[in-house]
């Protein structure tokens, strides 16, 4: 691998890492999103750094080539983001139901004309 | 007994004020209190307008929540309130009001904990939708019978009756895009007690029903999936508390 090669992976590497600091410093993604995507800057220097690293890894799991290696290994990763991220979405919705239905119930019931049958309904049940 | 009527309504201005007239007018000579409300789910005619108007109980969704976050809703007012039960009833005039006895008895009676008004037991109703989705129906059913070993006969049935440990289980977990047969599933594995009984339906008379017939074949691989996964799943209660 040439030098010029391994200093231009570097810099994408500490770039990468750069972006995930300075948005996770911004409180652009919050720090428990950011943690990840931290790693992955991380392990991107260490195998720019020091590709043998990748070699051997790649020797010992029998994988012959390091590049299969990388590829599998980010493919499997953002596969692993991609459903913590679907996760995380539907729990958010969930939240965002909830939040929406006892909203409306406080503050948009419109009691009509309709008298009740109850004067003063129990509260006994907290939701 | 306290029952609450809920009425899940989206862009229905041309059917909500003539399904609460009919509500109202039963209401007046039941020998139960009924109340009911309409849940508004950010329709985008005047369904709202209509409602203000016509002094129609109602809560306006901030959002649109979808069919079943709408009539969830609906359960969460009623635990709140402390009815004894609630009874979903479509928005669209395709209940009868005079069924309610009949669809409570078996709550009341303490022999089931839910209770599903049905179109095809006994021929209880002149409307039977289209062929094509009975077909449909019966296949829900069966996957439904073969799940949970629950019969019945009319899964997709937004008519149904629930007592106070439904309302409580429903508040925390209910199903949203096309509730009706996934919810059944989630009952019978939670153990509930679950009934039906011959009633009556019309044809919807103004709008479209929110089934169209170029999606029931989505609709139907949804339901399926939905129902499979609600019936391999573990027996739990809801995931969510407020």
């Amino acid at each position: 691998m040439s030098t010029l090669l391994r200093i231009e992976l570097t810099a994408f590497a500490v770039l990468a890492l750069a972006v995930v600091g300075y948005t996770a410093n911004r409180k652009v993604v919050q720090l428990k999103y950011a943690l990840i995507w931290v790693l992955i800057a991380a392990g991107m220097i260490i195998t720019a750094i020091f590709p043998e690293l990748a070699f051997l890894v790649a020797a010992l799991v029998g994988i012959e080539t390091p590049s299969n290696l990388i590829f599998f290994l980010s493919i499997v990763s953002l596969l692993g983001i991609c459903f913590s991220l679907t996760i995380i979405v539907s729990r958010q919705e969930h939240q965002i139901r909830r939040l929406i239905q006892l909203l409306s119930i406080d503050h948009y019931e419109w009691k009509g004309t309709d008298a009740f049958s109850a004067n003063h309904p129990k509260k006994e049940d907290k939701v | 007994m306290r029952v609450l009527l809920i009425i899940p309504a989206y862009n229905e201005e041309k059917n909500i004020q003539k399904v609460v007239e009919k509500v109202r007018a039963y209401r007046s000579r039941c020998d139960f209190a009924l109340d009911y409300v309409v849940i508004n789910d950010g329709s985008t005619d005047n369904t709202k307008q209509v409602c203000l108007e016509n002094g129609i109980h109602h809560i306006d969704l901030l959002q649109n929540l979808g069919i079943g976050g709408a009539v969830q809703t609906g359960y969460l007012y009623a635990l709140r309130e402390g009815y004894d039960y609630a009874v979903q009833f479509d928005g669209d005039g395709q209940h009868d009001p005079e069924c309610l006895p009949r669809l409570l008895e078996p709550l009341v009676a303490g022999q089931a904990d839910f209770c599903i008004g049905s179109r095809f037991m006994q021929n209880a109703s002149a409307f039977r939708s289209t062929k094509l989705r009975r077909v449909g129906i019966r296949f829900l059913s069966w996957l439904i019978r073969l799940l949970t070993g629950t019969r019945v006969t009319d899964p997709t049935s937004g008519f149904r009756a629930a007592n106070r440990a439904v309302i409580a289980s429903f508040t925390k977990d209910y199903p949203s895009d096309y509730p009706e047969p996934e919810s059944i599933v989630h009952l019978a594995r939670e153990k509930f007690r679950i009934c039906e009984v011959p009633a009556n339906m019309f044809e919807r008379e103004e709008g479209t029903s929110s089934i169209r017939s170029w999606k029931s074949l989505y609709y139907m691989l949804k339901v399926s999936i939905a129902i499979l996964y609600a019936g391999l799943q573990r027996k739990t209660g809801g995931k969510i508390s407020s």
